[in-house]
């Protein structure tokens, strides 16, 4: 069962908007990015990577394009820990090793967040299986962690505390006295007292060097960067002699011995374990301990060409609203599928692709496409057995309307739940399907030419806005911005913006959308045509989803509740 | 992919002044403890558990929803409980806004913010606290007293952060549960 | 899964003993005895399925041509917690059976069990006593905890129980037919005679 849902996920209709990410394809040509808005390879194996869904999409507003999270620049602002969502102060994340240093403890056998437990009655001294591990108190301290998953508890590894507050720290003493962590710190402190002395000034933006380890890079990159190669290499030559602060760790006593003879596979540690604990690494499974909880961050992202910020969250941990948030949902025009009834071979079937307008203006959209979509297949050739290329038309596809408008987004109208009325305002245009609020639906006919497993095509969509708006906002600065205004409120600055006479600024924007429409089948024997048959009575192959009960546009409202999104 | 209408039979759901949608087919047990925010809709075979309610008088609420919440098929939701300093008590649960919990899942969670989407067939633990902004996967088991941040994406047994959800999350979710509501319709037959 | 049918049925070679806290949509009966302890906690939608007797019994009854009791026995102090599902031979005491996790066909539950959520047993094993059944992988490890904290709330949740349940849901304390009753509210404190 579970196999069949991720197969019908993989092959879940969409609709994704394709990102050129002008400025990590710095490399090609200005001539070849210009032929990319013309021509969009659907087939070619980076897809996946220059693709979204328009959740995942900012808009930058200044650059007046699309970002995506490869074409962002990220800074931390805050840290915290996940289990208690308190906030580490920069300066403590690096001595603390980026984990939180409060009561929060990761399960050393399933990962589990461990609760602190108060036991009742006196224990025992502690197992005398694992002499190595830290013993805080061998008197039978009061508390100690327990996983509620797996049953795990500190007790067995003879580690109790004193208090049930600040366990961490408890904990600190020991764990400073490992003898990897002490020659860390030992080569640590001999680099740092090294670097001190010929760290130029930065190069980095401070906010970098706040990330634990960055500092470090950054003067090592300078030292070895290409700015002053032999000047380094002399100063290299300045690093003392290094001694080690502690002798080489020993190996577990006998770990092969136990290892060879082992019967039960419960009494190895597995990977996920081990990787848990970078530490030591121990095969052995009482030697595994709890581990502090990794922190996380919040970040503010930045276009990677004009620097401006397009998120920006509250710094507070648990906040959860953004002073910024120019995301593209909010900016560009979201398609869905609307209706989408089952591909049949060389059978035209009309989908319903649905355009909402998130803009307080009006936008008139043109849409741009191929009419024979051409697929690239790999097909073995027996004699040889050399994969080739052959290009195989698996469809057609027809705009029935082009050019149409969409009316501007209207707070008012989210409220109108009329839904069932008020259907197919809009009868006499010709392709359009119906208009309401701020979205307007339009009918392409897909003829499917073969079998394929997903028949996908590319789409130009290019969309231009009239801003009645003056150019006054000019100089606002997106800081200053909160999300919900920056709707309404643009800094023109693209050249693409022409402003006419009467103070009107249209803008426009043109963008490649990926549209997958999951499988085409062979027509059944005894039907023909997309509207003959009612729901469920089409035998179903497991791939398809639950859009094969729709027999056309009309009888998708007969609704099917085993349709998901 | 839009999601089509979903249709019900106008004599099984209850509709309340607020617009909540209640099943007559779920089992709410204590219903003078629970408050639904309005426009939740609780389908067919709902368990929820208002009577399982805190020892000693005062707080009378148990179960407190919030507007525009789906509680999909067979989801059960049951308040935690815990001995604390010698007395057993059952604990009140609290869901936000815009929360979906998906057909067959568990839910004992001590708090669970809003816009929040958890999956179908999902275990939320006891005094599990589920931030805003959250997805809970499919299938997924979070464990008692497990805490879920805001804008991750939890998976597996235990369930373990497998992602960030984009930022935008909050209109989509909103979006998502208001078009629900919209598209739940009824139907003489 | 659980089943649909919302009637209790308590079938005539099933035991139910004194003290048992039966809630939700339950089903005894139909498939031959099952035998349930004492202080036990069974929650919402559980099923607990005798179905040894189905195959088993059909075998015995063949080759000895004599009929053995092939009760699935319930011991003690046991809970099942929302939407599990129990088949087995005979489940011990003091164990835990988590949200929706499933013991599976003649398996055999010792004591002081966890089987985690969503984690089910294989086809036919025993299970020894502390087995803790947890995670993606139904892993297994034995617990060293002992039961004693458990059962003080174990028993505190019982007391509990039995004094809120009654005000909220229509409870008949009574012996046999009233499962008409029970059926409505869904929840009942049973106490009937045993054996």
């Amino acid at each position: 069962m579970n196999s069949l849902q991720t197969e019908t996920r993989h092959i879940r209709p969409y609709v994704h908007y394709h990102c050129g990410c002008p400025d990590v394809n710095k490399p090609t040509t200005d001539l070849e990015s210009e032929k990319e808005e013309e021509t969009f390879d659907i087939d070619s194996p980076g897809i996946h990577f220059s693709t979204f869904p328009i959740s995942k999409l900012y808009f930058c507003d200044d650059c007046h394009q699309i970002r995506c999270p490869r074409c962002v620049q990220e800074e931390i602002v805050c840290y915290y820990c996940p289990n208690c969502l308190f906030e580490v102060p920069t300066a403590s994340v690096k001595s603390e090793r980026n984990r939180c240093a409060r009561n929060c403890f990761q399960c050393p056998i399933c990962q589990n967040t461990l609760s602190v437990v108060a036991s009742s009655e006196p224990q025992p001294t502690p197992s005398p299986i694992s002499p190595t591990v830290p013993t805080v108190s061998a008197t039978g301290a009061p508390y100690y962690l327990s996983c509620g998953v797996c049953r795990w508890d500190s007790q067995e590894i003879g580690m109790t505390f004193e208090k049930a507050t600040g366990l961490a720290l408890q904990l600190q003493k020991t764990e400073d006295e490992r003898p990897d962590v002490k020659e860390f710190d030992h080569l640590k402190d001999q680099f740092e007292k090294h670097l001190r002395h010929n760290t130029p000034s930065t190069t980095l933006p401070s906010s970098l060097l706040s990330i634990p380890g960055m500092s470090g890079m950054n003067s090592f990159s300078s030292r070895y960067g290409n700015t002053g190669l032999a000047h380094s290499q002399q100063k290299s030559d300045d690093v003392e002699k290094y001694e080690a602060a502690v002798d080489k760790v020993e190996p577990e006593n006998g770990l092969v011995d136990d290892l060879v003879h082992l019967t039960d596979v419960n009494q190895i540690t597995t990977l996920t374990q081990r990787m848990n604990q970078l530490s030591d690494q121990p095969y052995k499974v009482e030697r595994l301990q709890p581990q502090r909880i990794h922190l996380r961050t919040k970040r503010v992202k930045r276009c990677r060409s004009c620097r401006h910020i397009l998120i920006k969250p509250e710094q507070k941990a648990q906040a959860t609203r953004f002073k910024i948030k120019l995301v593209a949902l909010k900016n560009i025009p979201k398609i869905t599928i609307a209706s989408l009834p089952k591909l049949i071979l060389n059978q035209p079937t009309q989908i319903v692709l649905k355009f909402s307008n998130p803009l307080y203006e009006e936008i008139s959209v043109d849409l741009t496409q191929e009419e024979i979509i051409i697929q690239e297949e790999t097909t073995i050739q027996d004699d040889c057995g050399k994969p080739t290329l052959e290009k195989v038309t698996i469809g057609k596809v027809t705009i029935l309307a082009p050019h149409f408008n969409i009316t501007p987004y209207n707070e008012v109208l989210e409220y109108e739940e009329d839904l069932i009325s008020s259907r197919r305002a809009a009868k006499a245009d010709i392709g359009i399907y119906e208009k309401r609020g701020n979205s307007t639906s339009i009918i392409l006919e897909i003829t499917p030419l073969a079998e394929v497993e997903e028949f996908k095509f590319p789409l130009l969509v290019k969309y231009t806005s009239k801003n009645t708006e003056n150019n006054e906002n000019e100089g606002v600065t997106t800081e200053e911005k909160s999300s919900g205004e920056t709707n309404s409120s643009k800094a023109i600055t693209s050249d693409e913006i022409f402003a006419d006479e009467s103070n009107e600024v249209t803008k426009t924007l043109s963008f490649w959308t990926v549209i997958g429409l999951g499988n085409v089948i062979k027509a059944p024997t005894g039907t023909s045509g997309t509207t003959v048959k009612g729901p469920g009575s089409r035998t179903e192959p497991s791939g398809s989803k639950g859009s094969s009960s729709r027999g056309s546009n009309s009888a998708n409202r007969s609704g099917t509740s085993s349709s998901k999104s | 992919m839009e999601p089509p209408i979903v249709y019900y039979h106008r004599s099984e759901y209850i509709e309340t002044d607020t617009g909540n949608k209640v099943s007559r087919k779920s089992v709410i047990c204590g219903s003078q403890n629970i408050i639904l925010g309005g426009k939740t809709i609780i389908q067919t075979d709902c368990v929820i558990r208002g009577d399982l309610r805190r020892t000693g008088g005062g707080h009378a609420v148990v179960v407190a929803i919030g507007r525009y919440c789906l509680l999909a098929k067979g989801s059960i939701i049951r308040p935690p409980y815990k001995t604390y300093k010698g007395t057993f008590s059952y604990y009140p649960m609290k869901i936000g806004d815009h929360v979906s919990i998906g057909e067959g899942s568990i839910v004992e969670a001590a708090t669970i913010g809003s816009f929040v989407h958890i999956g179908k067939n999902c275990v939320i633990g006891r005094f599990a606290i589920i931030k805003d902004c959250c997805k809970i996967e499919d299938n997924t088991v979070i464990p008692p007293n497990t805490v879920v941040p805001s804008f991750s994406i939890y998976e597996g047994s235990p369930g373990v952060f497998v992602d960030e959800l984009p930022e935008c999350v909050q209109d989509l979710y909103e979006l998502k549960t208001k078009d629900y509501y919209i598209k739940f319709q009824p139907k003489d037959s | 899964m659980p089943k649909e049918q919302h009637v209790l049925n308590i079938g005539k070679r099933a035991v139910v003993c004194q003290d048992i806290e039966l809630k939700g949509e339950i089903q005894i009966g139909a498939g031959g005895p099952i035998i349930i302890g004492q202080n036990n906690i069974v929650e919402e939608n559980v099923t607990i399925l005798n179905k040894l007797t189905r195959t088993l019994k059909q075998f015995l009854l063949q080759i000895l041509n004599f009929r053995l009791p092939t009760a699935l026995t319930i011991g003690d102090d046991n809970v099942f917690e929302v939407g599990c599902y129990v088949e087995g031979s005979k489940i011990g005491s003091k164990n835990i059976i988590e949200a929706k996790a499933r013991i599976l066909g003649s398996t055999s539950l010792g004591n002081n069990c966890v089987v985690g959520a969503v984690c089910s047993t294989k086809e036919d094993e025993n299970i020894s006593d502390n087995t803790v059944i947890f995670g993606d992988h139904h892993n297994r490890r034995i617990q060293t905890a002992s039961a004693n904290q458990l059962s003080s709330l174990h028993t505190r949740h019982l007391d509990y129980l039995r004094e809120v349940l009654p005000k909220f849901n229509h409870i008949r304390v009574s012996g046999a037919p009233e499962s008409q009753e029970v059926a409505i509210s869904r929840k009942a404190i049973k106490q009937t005679a045993s054996h």
